[in-house]
């Protein structure tokens, strides 16, 4: 099962939730590989 | 012979607009009540100056890693991004640090070392001439709880994006993380989105 996103419509205000498309779940998998390796990161957080 | 204090042109800024207040009015809001690895707004309307985004909620992570936290407009994930910021720990003086990423794939606003627990955020930030064809500039603050003795952690961050040859406004606004934004026993988190004019 592929992970959830919610989707809130401005324009409607109606929220989905919904399981990721093969494309966001693709993009997903590259994000959390990103993290959990050494290399990553633009990300201000590894810890110092 | 007179002369104006405010002296614009007759198609400028007039003085009411000059004195006038900020209106801020809430587009949407969000508050979970399930577990989600992404928050996304989409069709987000075009009559505002300015976008403001109020989050708060709990991040996971498992095992040893680091949660980070990415904002992208419009689905984008190329090197449409550029990022500075600075992070600064409420203790251990010295490993504060500032970074300078460009050509990123998202704005990074920060992240957490979660060590398979909830751990709380929040974030405040501001996303500058998202209705217009030219470069859009992010700048917020953030403040992360961290595991296993670390400190808590607070980062400011400012960006910009623009969409490579192509000049869009922006329309949808993603929170993902590659993890989990709103986890653990209360399964929280609450997102509101703001136009200001």
């Amino acid at each position: 099962m592929k992970p959830q996103i919610a989707e809130i419509n401005c324009s409607t205000g109606e929220v989905e939730l919904r399981e990721m498309s093969d494309a966001e779940y693709a993009q997903h998998l590259i994000d959390k590989a990103a993290y959990e390796s050494e290399e990553v990161t633009p990300t201000p957080t590894l810890e110092g | 012979m007179g002369y104006s204090v405010f002296p614009v042109a007759s198609t400028g800024l007039t003085v009411s607009d000059l004195v006038a207040k900020e209106d801020w009015t809430l587009i949407s809001e969000y508050k979970s009540t399930s577990s989600v690895s992404s928050i996304t707004f989409s069709n987000i309307p075009q009559t505002y100056r300015t976008l403001a985004l109020n989050v708060a909620g709990l991040i996971e992570a498992t095992g040893t890693q680091t949660v980070v936290l990415r904002l992208r407009f419009n689905g984008n994930s190329g090197d449409q991004y550029n990022n500075s910021g600075v992070n600064v720990q409420s203790s251990a003086p010295g490993n504060e640090d500032v970074y300078n990423y460009t050509n990123s794939d998202a704005i990074y606003i920060g992240g957490t070392w979660a060590l398979g627990e909830s751990k709380r955020w929040a974030g405040f930030y501001e996303i500058y001439n998202y209705t217009k064809t030219s470069t859009k500039f992010i700048r917020g603050y953030s403040s992360f709880e961290r595991s296993g003795g670390y400190a808590t952690k607070a980062t400011i961050n400012v960006g910009s994006y623009r969409e490579g040859s192509t000049t869009n406004a922006i329309t949808s606004i993603a929170i993902a993380t590659g993890g989990s934004i709103a986890t653990g026993s209360q399964n929280y988190a609450a997102v509101q989105l703001f136009g200001v004019k």
